[in-house]
């Protein structure tokens, strides 16, 4: 089977001359379609800037990234953005929701344009929220909002989600109610989830674990064995 | 003080906002530029006035009267409160240029040994006594004409013809702002001066051993109407009786009426300005707050006192303040030097030096300053309240329940997410959403507003020119002459129509009010100068009463069905007392109409006339006014069409310019509003645009939320602003009438769509700058921020 992404020698680097700052070093690697894949690293490590890139917020320096056989780094600014538009879904540490929308709201200002998106009542249901269809972000707790954030991405079917650090800004009891809702997306949809982590815990869940330092992709783990998210400590 | 790190931080910040202080900038330098203009220019006539009239011993009291001996000047010094007197000779003459239209003379007695009415001789030299052909010409007609000094002029006086050779050219405070006769606004050319020796005078206007007009210099201790009433008793029995005080005089009255304006003008434009800056910087302090709370949190956690970090915002309001004070004052002088200089050739003074007094300049200063410091303060009593640990967390997102109540919900039911977010937006800040409006449709309504003004020139023109005066030419007699004289005129060369009129001056009368003005004479039914109403038809003329123009009225608060009376001023002075039938709706000028023979008959001359309106083919031909100047009693023939391009001059120069300076301001107050609007937004909510763009919402997308906003907000202020540019039209409309020209104001669609379009204009700059800033954006650095 075609894997979800497939990158070569993908390099980013900011800035230039002594000031330069290689953020990705030459990457190689294959992701396959429908596993959980953990991104682990500190800070600096380039596992952001690596999701960034294939997530199509960013563009390399070098080397080259696709999605199953869409080259990413030849597409046109039109074209990511059609991309990230049909395909992908992203969340963030802090949400990024729209705070003038409800939760309902939130989630169909995807479904409003895409293909083939499901019910934003039935994303909301997925992630547990039935109950806060009609509620403001200023009116639910950060994990709440999180997985609005969560639901608003799987609405539209996306073949990939894209999460960096998608407990950063939550206690543990939340964050494992997040990772649930995510390995729940993986199990029920099929779809391919990317999380970027420096909670190395997070990693028993994954089918394939991916370390990186010093924008380098330093190990590949796949584990034999998933541990459920309610099972993870941090 | 020391440059200390938050003043190093207070140029950053002004650096990284520096097209929105620029924005502000603008908006308080243009209050500050029309507060200092405006000063400068009622300084620069007022202070010049002064000292042309004081220098030239300007009187305040003018008597003017058929004939009376020299030695009466002795009873009129004896007036209590008579500082000093002159009798002077004054008449009409015509001079006969070759070729031209005759042109009106007034002819003066050079002014005696007490200097009254002094003149200024700008080239030549006075007179040499007893050479009598010797005259002193105002200097502006001189170069209107071309004519030199030793030049001889063909004169008729009385019906005499003289050869007057000119030895020096002066001008004179008593004709700052001189129409020629039967005309509305001054041409250089159509309107001479000449002054005579006093015995020359006296031979060419048959006034040996006498005098027709008395001047009077007062003393404090008397009030000026008091001397007036006594001048005017001693000089009933001469043919006098109705002297006027100086502001009366028509050169005084008209720089009057400037100052008025001048006035007005700045009482109610620069606070406009300064109060949008004070808004707009009010939400640019907040929005810079809100942004930086968690550096605040962390200037209190190192122990800064909240007032110290007040302080530092409040400087950045202040500089934005001061450095548009500093922009506004010098455009102020440099745009006051330029007016001065349109009026010193309007007004035919002599000299105007732009003056400025640090009064103005200060009170713009302190003005912005203050309200820069109101429009922060309000901001900034945020930074006094957060806590440094409250600052520290993020903040909480802002609450948007309001949008699921009432009448929003149902508003934005229809809409989709992106257009409910834009809804929403505007309806959360409510305070924010209003001041905007009210900006935006503050700066419409000024624009629109003077544009309809201007546009009433045109129309004024159109409606004087075109209707109600349907002539090619007015010709004048020096004295009342029999109506029969139309008929030959009716019969020179190229005259296809002509219409006889009787001007009699009066003193009109309404209790205390009182007004120095004309009766006009027109036949019945009149077809080439007529009284109009409203809708453009000709008033019919009763057989009794009188039918007053509408600025004329006005000021004598006049309805139809009342009494007026009219004191005539001249030959028998009787008093009538006429029935106001019709007010007409004349626009230039306030003249009262009454039937030819219904005013001949009740002044008992019957059918005499003053002047004859003629129709020609085509412009006055040279046969025409050949045979025009070889009848002495013809005091000057007025061709409409110069009066006309006399019009067109001061509307397209000084209106002209004032039409482009409006739409300037209006352009920079509209684009300070809607850009800082948009900035604002954009600022807040950058995080909002990235990650609309991550969803997967292309850029055109993103731009339309944002710019949906401004749009809203603009299309809201559109409609306000035009009913309040009509409303403020009208308002100046009735400020700046006055009895020489009626304001006239019509909803003119034109002049509206211009002010619309320079709204518009401004949005979509704002809307450009902002997606120039968006396509910079970086999404990945606005998603990572936490604000």
């Amino acid at each position: 089977m075609q894997p979800a992404f497939r990158t070569e020698a993908l390099s980013k680097t900011y800035g230039e001359g002594p000031a330069a700052v290689h953020a990705l070093r030459e990457v190689t690697l294959e992701i396959p379609r429908g596993e959980v894949v953990v991104l682990l690293g500190p800070s600096g490590s380039g596992k952001s800037t690596f999701l960034n890139i294939i997530g199509g917020l960013d563009r390399p320096s070098s080397g080259k990234a696709w999605f199953g056989d869409q080259c990413l780094t030849d597409m046109s600014e039109r074209a990511l953005t059609q991309y990230r538009r049909s395909h992908v879904g992203f969340v963030f540490q802090f949400y990024n929701l729209m705070p003038s929308l409800t939760a309902r709201e939130n989630v169909e200002l995807v479904t409003e344009i895409s293909h083939d998106p499901m019910d934003a009542g039935e994303a909301l249901r997925l992630v547990g929220l039935e109950g806060r269809l009609d509620h403001f972000p200023a009116q639910m707790s950060g994990g709440e909002q999180q997985r609005v954030a969560i639901a608003r991405a799987i609405a539209k079917r996306p073949a990939v989600l894209f999460c960096d650090e998608p407990t950063g800004a939550l206690d543990s009891t939340t964050g494992r109610r997040v990772l649930q809702v995510l390995n729940d997306v993986n199990r029920e949809l099929g779809t391919t989830v990317l999380i970027v982590t420096h909670a190395a815990a997070t990693a028993a869940m994954a089918h394939r674990v991916l370390h990186f330092t010093d924008g380098q992709l330093r190990e590949t783990i796949t584990n034999e064995t998933r541990a459920d998210p309610s099972e993870i400590e941090w | 003080m020391a440059m200390t790190i938050l003043h190093r931080k207070l140029g950053r910040d002004l650096w990284r906002i520096r097209a929105q202080a620029l924005a502000i900038a603008a908006v308080v330098a243009v209050g500050v530029m029309v507060q200092v203009m405006m000063a400068g220019l009622t300084d620069t006539l007022t202070i010049t006035r002064d000292a042309y009239f004081e220098r030239h011993r300007f009187a305040q009291v003018f008597e003017p009267l058929t004939r009376a001996p020299n030695s009466l000047m002795e009873k009129v010094s004896a007036i209590p409160g008579v500082l000093t007197a002159e009798g002077r000779l004054s008449g009409y003459g015509r001079i006969d240029a070759d070729g031209g239209e005759p042109v009106q003379a007034r002819i003066l007695s050079l002014p005696g040994p007490a200097g009254l009415n002094g003149i200024l001789m700008t080239a030549g030299r006075m007179p040499v006594a007893g050479r009598s052909d010797e005259v002193v010409l105002l200097d502006t007609f001189a170069a209107a004409r071309g004519i030199a000094l030793g030049d001889t002029l063909g004169v008729t006086v009385e019906g005499r013809h003289q050869r007057l050779r000119v030895v020096g050219f002066a001008r004179s405070p008593e004709f700052l702002f001189m129409p020629a006769p039967g005309e509305f606004f001054p041409t250089d050319g159509r309107f001479a001066v000449i002054w005579m020796e006093r015995k020359a005078a006296a031979a060419v206007l048959d006034l040996d051993g006498a005098f027709n007009e008395v001047l009077v210099l007062t003393t404090r201790e008397r009030p000026r109407k008091a001397v007036l009433a006594d001048l005017d008793r001693l000089m009933a029995p001469y043919g006098g009786g109705a002297g006027y005080l100086q502001d009366q005089q028509t050169s005084a009255r008209f720089i009057d009426e400037e100052l008025n304006g001048l006035r007005q003008s700045r009482l109610f434009l620069p606070p406009i300005f300064l109060a949008v800056a004070a808004f707009l910087l009010n939400v640019t302090i907040t929005r810079i707050v809100q942004a930086e709370r968690r550096e605040i949190g962390l200037m209190k956690a190192f122990g800064h006192s909240g007032a110290e970090i007040a302080g530092h915002y409040l400087e950045l309001a202040l500089l934005i303040a001061l450095a548009g004070a500093a922009l506004g004052s010098g455009l102020g002088v440099m745009a006051g030097r330029g007016i001065t200089g349109i009026y010193m050739e309007f007004y035919k003074f002599p000299y105007l030096v732009f003056s400025m007094r640090p009064g103005p300049f200060a009170g713009g200063l302190a003005f912005s300053l203050l309200a820069a410091a109101l429009g922060a303060a309000i901001a900034l009593r945020t930074v006094f309240r957060l806590t440094p640990a409250e600052a520290m967390r993020p903040p909480a997102p802002p609450d948007f329940t309001h949008g699921r109540i009432g009448f929003l919900a149902l508003l934005t039911r229809p809409l989709d997410q992106p257009g409910r977010m834009i809804l929403r937006q505007i309806t959360r800040q409510p305070f924010r959403s209003l001041g905007t409006i009210a900006g935006v449709a503050a700066g419409l309504a000024l624009n629109m507003a003077m544009l309809i003004i201007y546009a009433g020139f045109d129309h004024t023109m159109a409606v004087t020119f075109g209707f109600a005066d349907r002539s090619d030419a007015a010709v004048s007699f020096i004295h009342p002459i029999s109506r029969d004289v139309t008929h030959e005129i009716a019969h020179l060369p190229g005259v296809l129509e002509a219409e006889p009129q009787r001007m009699v001056p009066v003193l009109f009368r309404n209790g205390p009010i009182t007004h120095r003005g004309e009766l006009t004479g027109l036949p019945d039914p009149a077809t080439l100068n007529r009284a109009l109403d409203t809708g453009l038809n000709p008033i019919p003329l009763p057989a009794n009463g009188v039918v007053l123009s509408r600025g004329l009225a006005e000021l004598l608060k006049l309805h139809p069905g009342d009494l007026i009376t009219a004191e005539v001023t001249e030959g028998r002075k009787r008093h009538l007392t006429l029935p106001v039938v019709a007010v007409s709706d004349t626009l230039l000028g306030s003249p009262a109409y009454m039937r030819l023979d219904a005013l001949t008959r009740a002044i008992g001359e019957a059918d005499r006339i003053t002047s004859v309106s003629i129709r020609t083919a085509g412009p006055p031909s040279p046969e025409l006014l050949h045979a025009l100047r070889e009848r002495p009693k013809v005091a000057g023939v007025s061709v409409k069409a110069d009066s006309y391009a006399a019009f067109r001059k001061i509307a397209d120069e000084g209106a002209g310019q004032m039409r482009f300076v409006f739409g300037a301001i209006a352009f920079v107050l509209s684009f300070g509003i809607v850009y800082n609007a948009a900035r604002n937004a954009f600022a807040e909510r950058a995080h909002e645009l990235a990650s609309l763009r991550v969803l997967g919402f292309t850029r055109a997308e993103v731009t339309l939320v944002l710019a949906g906003e401004i749009a809203v907000l603009v299309a809201i202020a559109l409609p306000l602003g035009i009913w309040l540019g009509w409303w403020l039209a009208n308002l100046i409309a009735v400020a700046f009438s006055n009895e020489l020209y009626k304001v006239s104001v019509s909803f003119d669609l034109p002049s509206i769509a211009k002010a619309v379009l320079v709204v518009v204009a401004a949005m979509l700059v704002s809307i450009l700058m902002l997606r120039r800033a968006q396509d910079r954006l970086n999404m990945v650095t606005a998603l990572k921020a936490r604000d």
